[in-house]
């Protein structure tokens, strides 16, 4: 084992013996600038990232000429007296250990090596220690550590002192005191219309009707703008998008990924657990509580088992090249998320090594990998979550349905029976998988089986996909967290995150650096189905104390409200996260939150009645030429609506979204062939769904990892993957294409000129006003609307176009303005 | 706005609104690059300062390689029936033998060996041994450097197939065409910088996740090509919007825009926007002239294979990518075989009629490409990468038949041009092709030596998320495969 590291003692009689050979001969300065030129370089990239330092790995130092004469723990690196038979010529060589591991060096490099070894290991003469810029130790957790401004006590500050009258609330004075000291300004207040839309999509991700804005612009009070905010609060859609932000922090996506990508059941319970949590004002405590351990709660409830789909929103490959690993990788996948997204904190950066940026040992992670250890994270568990009331009715119903079920299954049997003797080799494995069913049948469609026979099979295979999701009201089923606390084992550090290199073990315990107490876990009781550890991790994070999980989600609805969280690394708030522009600020907003018992209300209320959120989004001068990145919040700032608002927007202008039907099963949009034509079996896993299902709510399609809508895609929808705690978003021709070409946006427009032509029969000036007032909310001016006309009438008679044609290809402009999909 | 400058603005701020909206950490590492504030594209209206996040960016150091072709042999060729001639296996058909092998079946210790099913023979100056299958690859022996020590971390497809595209078992990580232009950019911004082929059976499993770009912004995922009238999603304009109209459309479009910029000029995304649609606008006439074969003579559609149905669909995606990789596309990947089992090179019933149909398909249309390539000088621009996800086992699968199962433990791939010697053969595996013994290569190596091609070092090009630097080759690092590189 020449290159493990050895214990400091072993080194001892090394280091002493570095004194005599210390001194460097000369060497002919050829070969000392061969060195400066070539040697130095090739051992800086390929060597010095081990061999240097405190610690050499193998005790070799390849900094120092003594040192490499000296050697390690395997004996001197060079032998002048045979220098071909040098450790370090043979290894890198490869021939006995292998160096550098990451492959072999480039033939030059090694012929410069050997050379060097070779010509006696020239070194210049006042070289005494080759310079390597060793990566930083990582940082230890100490009293200097603990004091980084995130990891202290949230201390509620008092707003400072400002004159004048422009602050509304001591937020204000915040933003006021730093925008004075600054040399700034804050804008006007943005002009109303401008504020409705702004409030509209801000809250629920869906434009005002344009009697609302005219309604507002009438009569703009503070008193009518604090009633339009507690309305929109108490719409369902303000879930639906709020719901959407969490919804992209726990990684949200209904299927596995991987060859199946199977369908995740019940998933959408999760999802509409979130959209009830935020449209009930679900304090954020509870609603963290319910996510971790809601299966522990004393009275726990349907919801809060729901809840627990928290653990099952990952990817899951079923079918693992190494078992072992994969069960830490999505345990992996929960520490990640959990650390990310509750704390602000990568803790998964120490999985192989303690983190090389932040405090966070490598015993941390495991520690709090050990909250999950119990956690089935392999399969997709599902429980009952309501009893039925009326037992005999429902014993009925549920006969019923399960004779359906055996019944549609026998069918299938049937037909599968007529097939089955010819499969071969692989295809016998591959029936194992229901999702690969369907292939193999409709390959012996025309021989062993009618086309009709296949038909029925497709279709039987679609019902019992709908009876096992559609079970009898009454009884119903949830995805959620189940433990296996019989088999619960150890929780060890494993050496560089390798399941087969178990060291010391640990206990759950929270973030050293943190200065946190002992986890409470107590006592299994009788009967038991879970550690209680979860609840013990809920209980810490959600504790008023705890210095980060306010923070955090304070300084996330700030950003959804302002387009960047005054931490701008919203989901880091360690050493390598950006500080905040406004730290008395977040600790006032967190300390706050805390106090209005963690209501995510309270806060929007706060935020937006505050006049740093009404400022106009417009460019000033002398403010862009002090501070061109709004760090202090002199302006509002202009955004562009996310994937699902642009989708939303379109089905709304055309006035086809059908945002009154909320929850239950997702949708599918209509995915073109040729996305479909990228999957193994096109068109797998994707249904159909009526016209009224598919003009829902962007929040209910169905979200696939292997297959997504191009229009959502494109506009930057929240990566499936992995949390996502800012989006993108990008400007890219293929997002013009698709608002130009898809059989989408041409749909839209057609379904949009209808609309105009029905709403004003043959009036075309008022068509025109009437599609522009509908993508920008505020009435045009009237030279747009003759531009428009313009435009309708160019297209009659210089491209012969009828009247209907040239009134969609108008719409087709109307749902492509940036007016359409910015913000002020 | 031609002076690349920053617009008096800060570079924070810069990268603030190019991606805006976006936390900015994830940038840095690529805003850092130099190339990247030199090289802002002026839009195609030649007025607009457009920002193209796949404007050329400058490579690490001077590139071997300007584009990649990968051939993507999906569902794991043989490695003993192709390219890795094992003289002692025949005779030995049938025999049982101790022998450790992992695949789709689970672990196993011995089994039923299987001959290989083809005969081999020399070719080249190289002398290289080469199977049957492959009578019109075998002339460019002379050009290609064979690897038959490729090893990689599953022998499951869903998993085998996300670490050959993204270094990853894991399911959400950029792939090595994302990887080319987040470091590049595309010299062409009429067309995709990362184009993907899929054979007409299907796409290969797990989908989109093959050329997703994870974590990194859908900018660098691959655009899906097909020959014909319409080789890209919503390219083509509906048939209503005959003659001038479209135009009279965008520049509708274009006047409403610019009244609403007037006053937010300050805003450099909706400028942005405006050029968006006008590079939409080029592309739509671009992209179907890029595909157009007909423009190529007959005796080049002969040399790709089009003249014989066989290999006719194969050969028309080489020869669309030798005229992709002319027009500036950074990376091209093209998958023979889709679906699942033998509609892919995935053979595990019978050897022979899996692997006739697939090297049938793609013998010719290959040996046309590096030729043609050859003939037009660039060759030595186009780094040329050859191999499936894994490579088969040595023995059976089952019971009867000649079906193999997958093998990750040793497989062989290969590369040509872009700065590859010709006519040489690294590594080994022993004397079965069950394992790789000598100079042992993993997936990662492979990567490492597609970016060292390009001019980015594989350690240094890097993206921030989610805590990390990552890296294509990981945290682990990789070298390059040096020895194949001239």
């Amino acid at each position: 084992m020449p290159f493990r590291c050895v214990p400091a003692i072993l080194l001892l009689p090394l280091l002493s013996s570095f004194g005599a050979a210390d001194e460097i001969p000369d060497f002919p300065a050829e070969l000392v600038a061969a060195f400066e030129a070539e040697i130095a370089g090739v051992l800086e990239v390929n060597c010095l990232k081990c061999h240097s330092g405190a610690e050499p790995k193998g005790g070799l130092d390849l900094t120092r000429r003594a040192a490499i004469l000296a050697g390690g723990e395997s004996g001197p690196a060079v032998n002048l007296a045979k220098p071909m038979e040098s450790l370090l010529l043979m290894a890198i060589n490869y021939d006995g250990s292998k160096m550098p591991p990451t492959g072999q060096m480039s033939p030059k490099q090694i012929e410069s090596l050997t050379n060097w070894v070779k010509n006696g290991l020239a070194w210049p003469k006042d070289l005494k220690t080759l310079h390597f810029e060793a990566k930083r130790e990582p940082p230890r957790v100490n009293a200097q550590t603990k004091q980084h401004w995130s990891f202290r006590p949230v201390i509620k500050p008092s707003a400072p002192a400002v004159e004048g009258d422009w602050a509304k609330s001591d937020l204000d004075r915040f933003i006021e005191k730093q925008l004075h000291d600054h040399g700034l300004t804050p804008n006007a207040q943005a002009e109303p219309r401008e504020l409705v839309r702004r409030a509209y999509y801000d809250l629920t991700g869906l434009p005002p009707e344009p009697k609302v804005v005219e309604a507002f612009a009438a009569n703009p009070s503070p008193q009518a703008w604090a009633t339009l905010i507690d309305q929109l609060l108490a719409s369902p859609h303000y879930g639906e998008h709020w719901g959407r932000h969490w919804l992209d922090l726990v990684r949200y996506a209904e299927t596995n990924s991987y060859e199946r990508d199977g369908a995740k059941p019940f998933v959408w319970r999760y999802r509409d657990y979130v959209i009830q949590s935020f449209n009930n004002d679900k304090p954020y405590d509870q609603f963290v509580t319910e996510q971790l351990a809601g299966d522990e709660l004393l009275h726990k409830t349907p919801d809060s088992i729901v809840a627990t789909g928290f653990y099952r929103l990952g990817r899951l490959d079923d079918e693992p090249a190494d078992v072992e690993l994969a069960y830490y990788d999505d345990l992996d996948d929960i520490v990640t998320t959990t650390g990310q997204t509750l704390l602000g904190l990568s803790i998964n950066c120490a999985r192989c090594h303690d983190h090389k940026i932040d405090p966070i040992p490598q015993s941390d992670y495991y520690s709090l990998l050990a909250f999950f250890r119990g956690v089935r994270v392999r399969e997709n568990t599902v429980m009952e979550i309501v009893q039925p009331e009326e037992k005999t009715l429902y014993a009925a119903a549920m006969s019923r349905y399960e004779n359906e079920q055996k019944h549609v299954a026998r069918q299938l049997q049937q037909l599968e029976e007529k097939v089955q003797a010819d499969f071969v080799g692989v295809e016998n494995d591959e029936f194992a998988y229901e999702a690969n069913r369907v292939r193999l049948i409709e390959k012996r469609s025309g021989g062993l089986l009618t086309v009709d026979e296949v038909n029925h099979y497709r279709g039987l295979t679609d019902h019992r996909n709908r009876l096992r999701e559609n079970p009898p009201s009454g009884m119903a089923q949830a995805l959620c967290v189940k433990e296996d606390i019989a088999g619960m084992k150890p929780t060890y550090l494993l050496m560089r995150g390798n399941p087969q290199s178990p060291g010391d073990e640990v206990s759950p315990g929270f973030p050293s650096v943190l200065s946190p107490p002992a986890p409470e876990i107590l006592p299994l009781a009788e009967g038991a189905v879970s550690s209680g550890r979860r609840t013990a991790l809920a209980k810490w994070i959600t504790s008023p104390t705890n210095p980060l999980a306010a923070r955090v989600m304070v300084n996330r609805l700030w950003q959804y409200h302002f387009g960047r969280g005054i931490v701008r690394t919203s989901s880091d708030f360690g050493f390598q996260g950006s500080k905040p522009t406004h730290p008395e600020l977040l600790d006032w907003l967190a300390a706050t939150f805390v106090e209005a018992d963690w209501s995510m209300k309270s806060m929007h209320r706060l935020i937006m009645n505050s006049a740093a959120y009404q400022m106009s989004s417009a460019g000033r001068e002398d403010a862009l030429a002090k501070d061109a990145t709004n760090d202090h919040f002199w302006r509002y700032e202009m955004r562009r609506l996310s994937a699902e608002e642009v989708r939303d927007s379109i089905l709304w202008a055309n006035g086809t979204l059908n945002a009154d039907r909320m929850y239950g099963p997702s949708i599918y949009t209509k995915i073109p062939a040729e996305i479909k034509a990228g999957q193994s079996q096109p068109g797998s896993g994707w249904g159909n769904s009526s016209p009224e299902d598919e003009a829902r709510r962007s929040v209910y399609v169905h979200v696939k990892r292997s297959l997504l809508d191009p229009i959502l895609e494109s506009f930057d929808m929240a990566d499936t993957d992995q949390t996502c705690p800012v989006r993108f978003a990008t400007t890219q021709p293929t997002q013009a294409l698709g608002l130009l070409n898809s059989e989408f946006i041409l749909t839209a427009s057609a379904v949009f000129s209808d609309m105009l032509q029905e709403a004003h029969p043959d009036h075309l000036d008022a068509q025109v006003r009437t599609a522009l007032q509908r993508v920008t909310q505020r009435p045009p001016t009237d030279i747009e609307v003759a531009r428009g006309l313009q435009l309708i009438s160019t297209l009659q008679s210089e491209q012969k176009m009828t009247a209907e044609q040239a009134r969609k290809f108008f719409c087709l402009v109307a749902l492509n303005l940036n007016e359409f999909v910015y913000l002020d | 706005m031609t002076t690349p400058n920053f617009c008096g603005r800060t570079r924070r701020e810069m990268l603030w609104q190019t991606g805006s909206g976006f936390a900015g950490l994830a940038m840095t590492a690529m805003m850092d690059r130099d190339g990247f504030l030199n090289n802002q594209a002026i839009a195609a209206d030649g007025v607009t300062e457009f920002r193209n996040p796949l404007a050329p960016k400058e490579p690490h150091f001077a590139p071997k390689a300007k584009n990649v072709i990968f051939l993507y042999m999906y569902g794991g060729p043989s490695q003993v029936d192709t390219f890795d001639y094992k003289p002692s296996m025949y005779g030995m058909d049938g025999k049982t033998m101790e022998v450790k092998t992992f695949g789709r079946g689970g672990h196993r210790n011995q089994g039923r060996i299987v001959e290989p099913r083809w005969k081999f023979k020399q070719y080249g100056q190289c002398g290289k041994w080469i199977s049957d299958l492959f009578p019109h690859l075998g002339t460019c022996a002379d050009d290609i450097a064979f690897v038959h020590s490729m090893t990689a971390d599953s022998p499951i497809h869903g998993s085998a197939m996300l670490m050959m595209n993204s270094g990853r078992v894991l399911s959400g990580h950029p792939c090595i065409g994302s990887w080319a232009n987040y470091g590049l950019g595309s010299v062409n911004e009429d067309l995709p910088g990362f184009v993907v082929m899929l054979d007409p059976r299907g796409g290969p499993i797990s989908g989109s996740k093959n050329w997703s770009s994870g974590y990194m912004p859908a900018t660098y995922q691959a655009t899906a090509m097909r020959a014909g009238k319409n080789p890209i999603l919503d390219l083509t304009p509906p048939q209503e919007l005959t003659g001038n109209s479209q135009r009279r459309l965008l520049d509708t479009l274009r006047q409403y825009n610019e009244d609403h910029s007037a006053s937010r000029s300050d805003n450099s995304n909706l400028a942005a926007r405006i050029a968006s649609y006008e590079l939409a606008y080029k592309m739509q006439s671009q992209a179907p002239e890029a595909v157009d074969i007909s423009q190529e003579t007959a005796a080049t559609q002969e040399q790709y294979g089009l003249t014989d149905p066989k290999s006719e669909k194969f050969g028309r995606q080489c020869l669309l990518a030798r005229r992709l990789v002319e027009r500036g596309v950074r990376f091209v990947q093209i998958y023979s075989g889709g679906a699942h089992n033998d509609d892919n090179w995935d053979a595990h019933s019978d050897m022979e009629s899996n692997h006739n149909l697939h090297a049938g398909e793609t013998d010719k249309p290959i040996a046309g490409l590096i030729q043609d390539l050859k003939q037009r000088g660039l060759l030595k621009d186009t780094l040329i990468v050859w191999g499936g996800e894994f490579g088969r086992q040595p023995t059976a699968e089952y019971a009867t038949g000649s079906g193999r199962d997958h093998n990750s433990y040793g497989f062989t791939m290969w590369m040509a041009g872009g700065g590859i010697k010709g006519g040489i053969s690294l590594g080994a595996t022993d004397e079965i092709g069950s394992k790789a013994v000598e100079d042992v290569f993993h997936v990662r190596h492979m990567h490492a030596t597609i970016l060292t091609q390009l001019g980015l070092s594989p350690e240094k090009l890097t993206y921030f998320f989610g805590g990390l630097n990552h890296t294509l080759v990981g945290v682990e690092g990789a070298q390059p495969m040096w020895k194949i590189m001239t």
